[in-house]
């Protein structure tokens, strides 16, 4: 864990509220394994008065990629940053995904699309190109000007909306179902591996599937945080064994079943 | 020109001397480690520990944090490992930090309060007890005993009958007159008075006309509440004879040299650590280089230094 200050290097506007930001950050991008998260600093100011998570979108060399989508006032602040502009970066925290050797299916729904970009990039690199991809949103507009990043990791991308606007029409946990069969086959492949990160609802569902299938699934989840490092303890998710568990240090990514999804 | 010599940044906190005035306030430091790997903890003048009760305890349901102007809500509902895990697993690597290391306890009775005292009594590496008798966001204990000058003066008493260790009592600040509750914990044996915990408050979502917190409500913390905290601090050290250290919103070194001057003889720093790892160490950093900027040889001469006409 470091604190640095990273400086921007570009701003990509992918569609009217998403924004892809690179910033060089030598030491954490380096550091950074898929699934892990940074606090970034959007303001000297006291209001916001808070760091914000972010998990790694992208990383290399000096280089760190964050997705985000503007939702409030500290992603409102971030979406004005200029080229050269210096923020306080605090990681690599969190634990990320655990990287089998297994057949591989990446579901992201939204936002939370970020850290598949990171992990397929790993999996490829580490010899196990994604079996499949899933990714899905709203509409069009939300999924199309991210989809071709994901193309050199993966030879099965499907993608799927609400509306039916960009690929399939449905649910991400409809797509996985369907492709679950010939890409990971419970059969023929021993510890296949889901790999997700998007909303509740859709984390939801693709636990659930996994769980009736009998494949091992990995979230990474999402939470309000302060601290980040599990010191105020404000990140907590109800686990399946009673209790709390802490987003930023115990996760943000789990294992499906030790999460309580009800 | 400078000061030749280092300021001497000593705090005399009811029956103890600290190595400076700056520590670190409870449930904003974890246990401390989490913190070693961005600042030097034994730099601090006292490291408060998470409130700990006699048995652990898992905390409020989410969501138990929300931002607000300047500030933040929690609710954290006193999540902790309970006493012996503390004494167990927590206290052997603390008391090897260099830091005197200030226990908060936190019970659901008087008796417990004295029950917690007496066994952190002989723990290696304890130096003081913190009495939390103002935490807004637990259904029992806590502010009960905080708002209500007479429990307040009895878990004093029984945490200090329990105990030689030097007693800081935090004062809660939601209540009609803080110089009462102040008065009668310092009537009751207190060695020192902290002040302030969070203020009650809560945040609603217009959308979906639900609170924010599933706890409703919880405590505001950080810049937004530091003129109440300085209001509290300067009224309370001009009515008891004991250290008071002053808590709320302080952030940069100049919000601790405004304390002081307003009366407290030391300062914890909460919310700031969650924002910025580093805060209690800049905080420590620029106090010193501003007794070196301004000649000032002791920060000892600045506690209550408020010039009024």
């Amino acid at each position: 864990m470091f604190q640095e200050t990273c400086r921007v290097i570009r701003l990509e506007s992918l569609s009217s509220d998403t924004r892809r930001l690179v910033v060089a950050a030598p030491t954490v991008a380096r550091d950074i394994r898929a699934g892990q998260f940074v606090m970034l600093a959007v303001a000297a100011s006291y209001d916001p008065l808070l760091r914000r998570p972010f998990s790694a979108h992208f990383a290399e060399g000096d280089e760190l990629t964050l997705y985000f989508r503007i939702v409030g006032k500290g992603t409102e602040l971030l979406a004005r940053v200029q080229p050269g502009d210096e923020l306080p970066l605090l990681g690599p925290l969190g634990k990320g995904f655990s990287l089998s050797p297994a057949p591989a299916i990446l579901v992201g729904g939204g936002i939370g699309i970020a850290p598949l970009l990171l992990l397929a990039k790993e999996l490829a690199k580490g010899g196990n190109r994604a079996a499949a991809i899933v990714l899905a949103g709203r509409s069009a507009q939300e999924v199309a000007p991210i989809a071709d990043s994901f193309k050199p990791w993966t030879d099965k991308l499907v993608f799927t909306t609400d509306d039916g606007s960009f690929g399939l029409a449905g649910r991400a946990d409809a797509a996985l179902s369907a492709l679950a069969p010939a890409c990971l086959s419970v059969d023929t492949a021993p510890g296949a591996m889901v790999y997700a990160c998007g909303p509740q609802a859709m984390l939801k569902a693709v636990a659930a599937f996994c769980r009736d299938t009998q494949i091992r699934c990995q979230v990474s989840v999402e939470s309000a945080m302060a601290c980040g490092i599990g010191a105020c303890l404000g990140c907590a998710k109800p686990a399946t064994s009673g209790g709390y568990v802490h987003v930023c240090v115990d996760g943000p990514v789990f294992d499906a079943e030790k999460l309580s999804w009800n | 020109m400078e000061l030749n010599d280092a300021p001497d940044l000593t705090a005399h906190i009811g029956g103890l001397s600290l190595k400076n005035p700056v520590m670190t306030a409870s449930g904003t430091f974890g246990y401390a480690r989490e913190f070693t790997p961005f600042i030097d903890v034994s730099r601090l003048g006292a490291i408060l520990v998470k409130g700990i009760s006699l048995a652990p305890r898992s905390g409020n349901q989410p969501p138990r944090i929300v931002e607000t102007a300047c500030g933040m809500l929690n609710a954290i509902g006193l999540e902790n490992v309970g006493l012996t895990r503390f004494i167990d697993e927590k206290m052997p690597w603390l008391q090897n930090l260099g830091a005197p290391i200030i226990v908060n306890i936190l019970g659901d009775s008087v008796e417990e309060y004295g029950e917690i005292a007496r066994r952190l009594t002989d723990v290696p590496g304890v130096a003081a007890l913190e009495v939390n008798i103002s935490c807004p966001n637990v259904k029992k204990g806590g502010v009960a005993f905080g708002s209500d000058p007479a429990m307040a003066a009895q878990v004093t008493a029984m945490v200090k009958k329990n105990t030689p260790l030097p007693v800081m009592v935090k004062l809660s600040p939601n209540v009609t007159d803080i110089c009462l509750i102040a008065r009668a914990a310092e009537d009751a044996g207190a060695d020192s008075l902290s002040l302030i915990n969070t203020l009650l408050g809560m945040a609603v979502d217009a959308r979906t006309r639900r609170p924010k917190l599933a706890n409703i409500m919880g405590g505001l913390s950080g810049p937004a509440i530091k003129p109440i905290a300085l209001r509290m601090v300067f009224q309370v050290s001009r009515l008891v004879s004991i250290p008071v250290i002053g808590i709320g919103g302080v952030t940069t070194a100049e919000d601790a040299l405004e304390f002081m001057i307003a009366g407290a003889s030391a300062v914890q720093i909460g919310t700031a650590s969650l924002r910025d790892a580093g805060a209690t160490i800049q905080v420590l950093d620029g106090i010193e280089a501003w007794m070196r900027q301004e000649r000032v040889a002791s920060i000892r001469s600045l506690i209550g230094s408020l010039q009024l006409d």
